[in-house]
């Protein structure tokens, strides 16, 4: 059950990495060099989790930790970012109009599933007893 | 919830615990997991939590609260994670919101303003002391007085910040009569100006990196820019970044120059940094600038009329308050908006003279705005034809724009010339002379269209047909609306003089249609073949519109079953994909034909087609409690760019056929209705008034015209074309008497009749 669990995850892991890195070199470029650098961190980190912990790899376990916790701090980051620009918006126009606030909807639910939930499911099945005492063995 | 369940829990929260695993169950615990059972495994590590749950839980609220809340920790970090979104969202609300200012009422108004105009009009001492309380009030400030004559402002003032009004009035007023400027200024240009006055209430802090975030960190056209560096501050006032296009300057995408909304930052950086003097060496660009937006009350002097001025009028966005809204007043407008078109038409062959910008290493600009420093004005005439209309006006230079004449432009604001000729005739506070001036115009503008089909080269002897070509290669447009006004030229007046050039056009479209009931969009005159690769937008539409009123009048049964085909393709097959199931195209043309059309040709589908149209449209209005009560009635989708002026005049000539429509099917919605008046209010708010047209430089030659949006003061001919069109055609849906109410639109729907 936890390697069929860690080599699941693991799969999840470099999937998603090669979607991020996807996204963000053919769909939406940045052209910040520290958001370039970021994006190739996760990446990096998400790969390396993934590798581990689809050879069932202690570490594995411990950077798949750091990934799900990653993952779940950028989606606050980027809500929070969200929310600062609705605020922000609404405090300069007063109202803030129906059809950017539909469109603050949208960026918050895509941001959510691609990465939030990823984070929040990963570290949810990490922290399994299962997992936990296949490595403590 | 049952003992094993919590224990199953607890399990879950102790497995992080190492060092408490150890940690016996003390005397007492919580009856034993059964032997064997899954949750107590690895029992070391629950048994802290075993303890902690048997400890019975704090009697007081909060402490309660706390032991209740660290049993969940998954429910407790959501928790702070929302009360964190929450607090970012009110904070970064309250940082950049800004601050209410009480401004003054019409009386200290009209006080500020008369000592300001005694300063200009009359030689003996200026009044001491204000009557009105609310000028003794110290305010943010500054205070801004400018004097506008003919689109140029020859005096300006800025008072010291902050300060009580009253002070920087009579500091302005006593600055003014020493201004050398002044002096020299004729009394015909004395009686002609306007003081502007702007009070500057409360400012609040902006956000300027990323770009795009400063770029529309300024409520258009409302908002005043102001940056500080060091101890010195430098202002840009509402009503300058609307005069300098500032405000529709930025380019967020680089590869679509045409796309432009927001601040001009790089402009505006100008203007400020030449204000502190530190411009020139580069200083500004490297100082630590501090951004902020303020808000202003405004307030303009009345025009002068007959040597007298009315009491100063309010000013929000560039704009004063419209007159009162009831049928004579859209009326009147159209009557202005159809002289606006007459002075842009050309009553003989002559030249407009172009005016560009220019400077070293940069590219050349039409002049459409007052010049930045360092560029130079050129001019260029430009040969117009008799009946062709003065294309683009710029209010503010005084500049025109002619290259790029659009034909089916030309065409359709003599649609909407013959249009008013029909309309307004015999209506209240419409001379007949003054609808003759229409039908004559209209009669000129088809001449001019008349002659290119007689001098162009699109002639076809076996299909029996004529287009409008002005070059080798021509489109269904600049044929198809010609044909719409010949046709609606002779419904109005009896005049059939044009019928045979309108019967050789018709053919032309015949000719582009086809099997499906699309039409092909462009021609090539040499080769004589149709292109049909390329689908441009309205041209369908206008085609069908087109031929449909052509049946009316020729009964060619061709035209007939043409239009069929054609409206069975636009609101049948061209919908077919499933995105288009969740939106509309530019389709009011589409509508305006399947009205023309009845009852020749007549399909429930082509009705309830526009009333969907109709609802469509109507999610993208602006209501009253919006938040922008200068929006209501336009049609727009965030609050970031204006509603544009054309749309709310040519998506109401299709709300005007939807309803007639509807009416015809004996269904009437009244709801379109009130939807048309609604756009009425808002095209007569921002309509060219002389009482609005303080930034403009000749503000006599304006009047009536209809500007882009009320930050775009930029007029196309078919801004005036769409606008006039759709009043003119719905006048009877417009309540009477003062203080006309939109709810009391569907009463009049119901009442009214479609006039033809």
């Amino acid at each position: 059950m936890a390697q069929k669990i860690l080599r699941t995850y693991g799969a999840l892991d470099i999937a998603m990495a090669c979607l991020y890195l996807f996204f963000f070199i053919n769909v939406v470029p940045p052209y910040s060099p520290a958001l370039r650098a970021g994006v190739a961190a996760l990446a990096l980190l998400m790969l390396s989790a993934g590798f581990l912990l689809l050879f069932l790899q202690r570490w594995g376990r411990i950077l798949g930790l750091v990934v799900g916790y990653v993952l779940l701090g950028l989606t606050f980051l980027l809500v929070a970012t969200l929310v600062a620009s609705v605020a922000y918006l609404k405090g300069v126009y007063g109202a803030f109009g129906q059809g950017a606030s539909y469109a603050t909807f949208v960026g918050i639910a895509i941001v959510v599933p691609y990465f939030g939930l990823p984070g929040a499911f990963q570290l949810h099945r990490l922290y399994k007893r299962e997992v936990r005492e296949y490595f403590a063995r | 919830m049952s003992a094993s369940g919590k224990k199953k829990r607890s399990v879950k929260k102790g497995r992080s615990r190492p060092a408490e695993r150890a940690t016996p169950a003390p005397k007492g615990a919580a009856s034993p997991e059964p032997a064997g059972s899954g949750a107590m495994e690895g029992a070391p590590e629950t048994s802290i939590h075993l303890e902690s749950e048997d400890r019975p839980p704090p009697s007081a609220p909060w402490p309660r609260l706390l032991w209740t809340l660290s049993r969940h920790v998954v429910l407790c970090v959501s928790l702070t994670a929302l009360l964190a979104l929450g607090a970012i969202f009110v904070g970064v609300y309250l940082w950049a919101r800004m601050p209410e200012g009480k401004t003054l009422p019409p009386e200290a108004r009209a006080e500020a303003m008369a000592l300001l105009a005694a300063a200009r009009d009359q030689a003996e001492a200026l009044p001491k002391g204000p009557r009105h309380p609310a000028l003794k009030r110290k305010v943010r400030g500054p205070v801004f007085v400018r004097l506008h004559h003919k689109g140029q402002t020859p005096f300006e003032y800025r008072s010291a910040s902050p300060v009580v009004i009253w002070d920087a009035l009579v500091n302005a007023a006593e600055e003014f009569r020493r201004h050398e400027a002044i002096h020299f200024m004729p009394e015909a240009a004395r009686k002609e100006s306007r003081f502007k006055v702007d009070i500057a209430l409360g400012r609040a802090p902006i956000i300027t990196k990323p770009e795009v975030i400063f770029a529309i960190s300024l409520v258009p056209g409302v908002d005043g820019l102001g940056v500080r560096v060091g101890k010195k501050t430098a202002y840009l006032e509402p009503d300058e970044l609307l005069r300098r296009g500032l405000v529709t300057g930025y380019q967020p995408f680089k590869f679509v120059a045409e796309f432009k909304a927001g601040l001009h930052i790089g402009d505006a950086n100008e203007l400020l940094g030449r204000q502190l003097d530190m411009w020139e060496d580069g200083r500004f660009k490297k100082a630590r600038r501090s951004y902020f937006r303020f808000r202003t009350d405004g307030f303009v002097e009345a025009p002068a009329r007959e040597g007298k001025r009315a009491e100063p009028l309010p000013v929000y966005r560039g704009n004063t308050p419209p007159p009162p809204f009831d049928r004579q007043a859209v009326i009147q407008s159209c009557v202005e908006g159809g002289r606006y078109a007459l002075r842009q038409l050309m009553p003989s062959e002559g030249t407009v003279s172009m005016r560009f910008a220019m400077k070293r290493g940069e590219r050349i600009r039409l002049l459409t705005h007052p010049l930045m420093p360092g560029w130079v004005e050129r001019a260029q005439n430009r040969r117009l034809a008799l009946g062709q209309f003065k294309y683009i006006y710029y209010p503010i230079t005084d500049n025109y724009e002619a290259a790029g004449y659009s034909l089916p432009r030309h065409a359709g604001t003599t649609y909407a010339l013959a249009l008013l000729y029909g309309k307004l005739k015999g209506r209240p506070g419409v001379s007949d002379a003054q609808v003759n001036e229409f039908k004559e115009g209209a009669q000129t503008a088809i001449k001019y269209l008349a002659n290119m089909v007689e001098q162009g080269s699109c002639k076809n002897q076996e299909h029996d047909f004529v287009c409008v070509s002005a070059g080798r290669g021509t489109d269904l447009g600049s044929s198809a609306l010609p044909l719409v006004a010949i046709m609606e030229y002779e419904r109005q007046t009896g005049d059939a003089k044009y019928r045979d050039l309108g019967r050789r056009l018709a053919n032309f479209l015949i000719f582009m249609q086809k099997r499906d009931g699309e039409f092909c969009h462009q021609y090539d005159v040499e080769t004589r073949r149709r292109d049909c690769k390329e689908k441009m937008l309205y041209y369908s539409g206008e085609a069908a519109f087109a031929l449909a009123i052509a049946y009316k009048f020729i009964k060619d049964t061709r035209y007939r079953d043409a239009v069929r085909r054609s409206l069975d393709y636009l609101t049948g097959e061209n919908y077919w994909p499933l995105p288009m199931k969740f939106l509309f195209g530019e389709d009011h043309w589409t509508c305006i034909a399947a009205e023309e059309a009845w009852p020749h040709v007549k399909k429930a589908a082509y009705a309830q087609f526009c009333y969907e149209f109709a609802r469509f449209q109507r999610r993208h209005q602006f209501a009253s409690d919006d938040g922008f009560a200068d929006y209501e009635g336009g049609y727009g989708i965030t609050p970031f760019f204006p509603p544009h002026l054309t749309p709310a005049g040519s998506r109401t000539e299709a709300m005007v056929s939807a309803y007639d429509l509807s009416r015809h099917r004996g269904e009437p919605k009244g709801v379109i209705a009130a939807q048309i008046v609604r756009a009425f209010k808002y095209i007569l708010r921002h309509q060219v008034r002389l009482e609005n047209s303080y930034l403009y430089a000749r503000p006599e030659e304006t009047i009536g015209a209809i500007i882009k949006s009320p930050i775009k003061h930029e007029i196309r001919i078919d801004y005036v074309q769409h606008t006039v069109a759709a009043m003119v055609r719905a006048l009877d849906l417009v309540p009477q008497g003062p203080e006309a109410k939109v709810a009391k639109v569907a009463k009049v729907a119901k009442a009214v009749a479609p006039r033809r």
